[in-house]
């Protein structure tokens, strides 16, 4: 009995050692693991802050995309300008032409000297150097460009692509589809339908009328429509093509449309047209003399039809000549 | 028993210490550890830098309420106020204004950075600005990439474009005279001389160089002298013997040198020539070729081309009972691409006779005068009764008929052909036989009479070959050597040509039959431009077309002139080849001022123009277009906070 119960004091004694021995291993994984999850912690500390450093610069390509956009844009138009006026034939698309000359810098195959480094995909180029230099892959992959007006006086240049951006170890990547787009306004470019009626002679750049509905007035008299004309100054009106339109040799009416009188004694010696010809751009570029026309009096060679844009809006009534048109 | 007890104490004693030892060891490690990963809040520098960046890149110029600023606005150092606060540090830092880039960050960013902390703004690694606090603890950095913006690169520029409307250029000019007679007959003492007038216009401004007369001629070679050609009324009279004939050749060759006999504006020689048992006539390859500088308005291409092609005035006068007779060939020519082709022969014929051609004790009528349009058929006679022997004058005093003068139109338009077309018109004479009586001539006074000559009235559209203002070269080129049956020669056009005006070859000869051109970028040329429509109908013009050749330097045209009968073609027929050279240049490069962008036109117009016009009578125009942006850089901007 005694050899029996000393066994079990002996047994007692190997389950207090080995409650003993199980603590300490306790202890020893609770504070390995408390290590382990620190390193844990500052690991995906570190992936945290590389994902942040991404997606700011993700925020950077779209904020510069836009701005790459305006400028190879910009150009683009500067070159189907060059181009109209080179070769002094109309492009059969302005929508082809720009992204042709947008994407890869030519027009019908020739190279435009105004896009030399200044295409898109040398901005995605450019861009990707600097992505590479923080350790990113950067992929962009232009899959439309579109151009349109927005209103009669800007344009907007629409790129769609896919971007894919990763990091060089692989921590993280994005993959994108972009829609971004750039307004350019057509202040300032050449009116491509007097580079080529003209031959080149005659040179007309696009410039809001500063006597939008001030035309003539009581006090004024037909001073401001003379001088409207006499600076060949443009007026939205929708019975006439838009800028972009205007590249195509497309004369017809749009919602965005704009257009100068033609100064005839200026342009006659390289396109002319019977006298009884409206002096509205779109109109005696096509010496489209078929059109009643009236005239203010006073004012000699001057004629005005009356065709209709803006919903019923005439032109005398869009230039504020019915008291003055005989 | 107490054995075993003390063991098991000590036992247990050993166990606690070694718990305690694996506590504190535990504990220490921790601590450790734990020191170890201590760290500052990095937070809030972090997001100061975000937002510093974030803030000079959102609000733009106009949207600061600053003094300063107002101030930099108003003297023009800000020229767009839509700038964003970085770009416009980017645009001063840009054009290496960096005292002012320096100024302007201080002042836009200041404000918005407490003091206790450093910062500065750096673009491509440049520092613009800081704020010299010691980094104590943490330096936070945030970058922003923008496009369109490198040091000493305009941010926004200016491109130009330029035409010239007036230039000075040196060229050549050929007058030349085809195939024409016909002096008959008549006596040493009583000539019947045959006289041809041309006039002729050389621009009013022309400064002439030389002019050199290639002449080229049949007619009597013996007897006494007499003047041969008048040039402006007496200022240059060449008599026969001043003419250098081949010994026993009528067909005379010469080349005299006439600079100063021919004058800017309205011009004339007069030709009055001769041959005993023969007609008297002009051969292929008579021509003035004249070289001259002059300054002129810019030319432009149009659509739509009417032109008289006038015939020269041709009178031949009767001499001792022998008759008199005109005929001559006209060449127009009708360019590749030309549609709406129409024309119109328009006569003027005096003093023709109404022959009669004597059949035993009557006569029949004899035709009058012929019109052969391309073609040995006959186009026109008058009168339709005809009959060959109009000779029968000479013989016959009756078969001469009475004078009169003719005038009236043939529409022609059905006969043209593009390249080379050849009018030929006998009056009163065919080949060797001749039948007026008296005088009979092709009247024709391009300048002062214009409307009652003989001419060809060729209408045509044809687009335009370059859109803008041309200056037209011309160059003229011998094909030298030896007289052959066969001549070739090449040229290139040279690298300022745009586009072809238009290529003659000159065909000189001293007898000819039948004479085939022929055009092409490959040799031996294989594309015949003319074959001569009948014989002896060899025009001293014939139009090579567009078509057969190429502007570009690096390629050689070839032209060949070939006499099938095997008589000689001289080396002196020549290639007079005219091209366009642009008086205009599209867009260039981006400069930073108006001024450079214009200089750049002016220069690449320069380039363009060449060699051929004289660059210092330039009148130019131009226009640029300003706001141009670049895609410059990415340059870097960044911005770093510290503690």
């Amino acid at each position: 009995m005694e050899l029996i119960l000393g066994r079990v004091k002996k047994s007692r004694k190997g389950i207090f050692f080995t409650l003993i021995a199980v603590s300490l291993l306790g202890l020893i994984l609770f504070s390995y693991s408390v290590t382990y999850s620190y390193t844990l912690q500052e690991k995906s500390a570190v992936i945290e802050s590389r994902v942040d450093s991404m997606n700011r610069f993700l925020q950077e390509v779209d904020t510069d995309m836009e701005n790459a956009i305006y400028i190879a844009g910009f150009r683009a138009l500067i070159g189907i300008e060059d181009e109209v006026a080179n070769t002094g034939t109309f492009v059969t698309s302005t929508e082809d032409s720009f992204e042709e000359l947008f994407m890869d810098g030519t027009i019908d195959g020739q190279n435009s000297s105004v896009m030399v480094n200044n295409t898109f995909p040398y901005w995605i180029t450019r861009i990707g150097e600097e992505a590479n230099a923080v350790g990113i892959n950067l992929s962009l992959n232009v899959t439309g460009v579109n151009i349109s007006h927005v209103d009669p006086w800007t344009v907007r240049v629409w790129l769609i692509g896919d971007l894919n951006l990763s990091d060089l170890k692989s921590t993280a990547s994005w993959n994108q589809q972009k829609e971004i787009y750039a307004d350019i306004s057509v202040l300032g470019f050449e009116d491509p339908s007097y580079a080529v009626y003209t031959s080149n002679n005659v040179v007309k750049r696009i410039n809001t009328t500063v006597y939008e509905g001030n035309f003539t007035g009581v006090a004024t008299n037909t001073t401001n429509i003379r001088d409207h004309v006499s600076s060949t100054m443009y007026a939205n009106f929708t019975g006439a093509p838009s800028f972009l339109m205007r590249f195509e040799n497309n004369l017809t009416n749009s919602t965005y449309g704009i257009e100068s009188f033609v100064d005839k004694a200026e342009v006659s010696p390289y396109h002319a047209c019977p006298t009884e010809t409206s002096a509205i751009d779109s109109i005696y570029w096509q010496c489209d003399n078929g059109i009643q026309v009236w005239q203010v009096a006073n004012w000699s060679g001057f004629r005005i039809d009356n065709e209709t844009g803006m919903g019923n809006l005439t032109r005398i009534e869009r230039y504020m000549l019915e008291d003055y048109v005989i | 028993m107490m054995g075993q007890k003390r063991v098991s104490r000590r036992a247990l004693f050993f166990t606690i210490d070694a718990l305690i030892a694996a506590l504190i060891m535990i504990g220490g490690l921790l601590l450790i550890t734990s020191s170890y990963v201590s760290e500052q809040p990095r937070t809030l520098i972090n997001h100061m830098s975000q937002d510093l960046m974030n803030i000079l890149g959102e609000l733009q110029v106009h949207e600061m309420n600053n003094t300063y600023i107002d101030a930099l606005v108003t003297n023009g150092s800000i020229k767009d106020v839509n700038n964003t606060l970085l770009v416009q540090m980017g645009e001063f830092w840009a054009d290496d204004y960096l005292d002012l880039a320096n100024e302007f960050a201080q002042n836009v960013s200041e404000g918005m950075v407490s003091g206790i902390f450093g910062y500065s703004i750096a673009i491509d690694n440049e520092t613009i600005y800081t704020r010299i606090n010691p980094v104590t603890n943490s330096l936070v950095s945030s970058k922003k990439i923008i496009s369109g913006i490198q040091k000493s690169k305009p941010i926004k520029g200016f491109v130009a474009k330029a035409r010239a409307t007036s230039i000075s250029k040196i060229t050549n000019q050929i007058i030349s005279f085809s195939p024409e007679g016909s002096g008959w007959d008549g006596t040493d003492a009583n000539k019947g001389f045959l006289y041809i007038t041309k006039w002729f216009n050389v621009s009013s401004s022309a400064s002439i160089n030389n002019v050199t007369f290639y002449i080229s001629l049949h007619l009597e070679d013996g007897g006494s002298d007499w003047s041969v050609i008048d040039i402006n009324n007496g200022t240059c009279v060449l008599d026969r013997d001043d003419l250098n004939f081949d010994a026993g050749e009528e067909g005379l060759f010469d080349i005299q040198d006439v600079t100063g006999c021919v004058n800017s504006g309205t011009n004339n020689v007069v030709l009055q020539i001769w041959n005993n048992g023969y007609n008297a006539h002009l051969h292929p390859g008579m021509y003035l070729a004249i070289n001259y500088n002059v300054t002129e308005d810019v030319s432009y291409l149009t659509t739509e081309h009417s032109n008289r092609i006038f015939f020269d005035n041709i009178r031949s006068v009767e001499a001792s009972g022998d008759g008199s007779g005109a005929w001559s060939m006209l060449p127009f020519h009708v360019p590749d691409g030309a549609t709406n082709v129409s024309a119109v022969l328009y006569l003027n014929l005096q003093e023709v006779n109404d022959l009669q051609d004597r059949v035993w004790w009557w006569y029949n009528d004899a035709w009058d005068f012929r019109v052969y349009v391309n073609s040995d058929t006959v186009f026109y006679q008058k009168d339709t009764g005809d009959s060959n022997d109009i000779n029968d004058c000479l013989s016959y005093g009756a078969a001469c008929g009475a004078d009169y003068n003719w005038t009236g139109s043939f529409d022609i338009s059905g006969e043209v052909v593009t390249g080379t077309n050849v009018v030929a018109l006998y009056v009163n004479n065919y080949g060797d036989t001749v039948g007026g009586d008296g005088d009979t001539v092709i009247y024709s006074d391009p300048f002062s009479d214009p409307d009652n000559s003989s001419f060809v009235e060729l209408n045509y559209s044809l687009t335009p070959a370059l859109p803008y203002g041309v200056v037209d070269i011309r160059r003229v080129q011998s094909f030298g050597g030896s007289p052959d049956p066969t001549k070739d020669t090449s040229f290139s056009f040279p690298s300022e040509a745009e586009a072809i005006s238009s290529v003659y070859a000159h065909v000189a000869e001293q007898y000819s039959y039948i004479t085939r051109v022929y055009g092409d970028t490959g040799f031996p040329p294989g594309n015949m431009v003319f074959e001569s429509p009948a014989s002896r109908a060899v025009p001293t013009d014939v139009f090579i077309p567009d078509s057969y050749l190429d502007v570009s330097e690096l390629v050689t045209n070839y032209i060949r002139l070939d006499e099938t009968s095997g008589n000689d073609i001289r080396g002196e027929s020549t290639v007079e080849y005219g091209f366009y050279v642009p008086s205009f240049v599209g867009y260039g490069s981006v400069f930073g001022t108006v001024g450079e962008a214009n200089n750049d036109a002016i220069d690449r117009l320069q380039d363009v123009m060449g060699s051929f016009v004289n660059v210092s009578d330039l009148v130019l125009d131009n226009t640029s277009m300003s706001d141009v942006p670049s895609m410059w850089g990415p340059a870097v901007i960044e911005v770093r906070v510290w503690n």
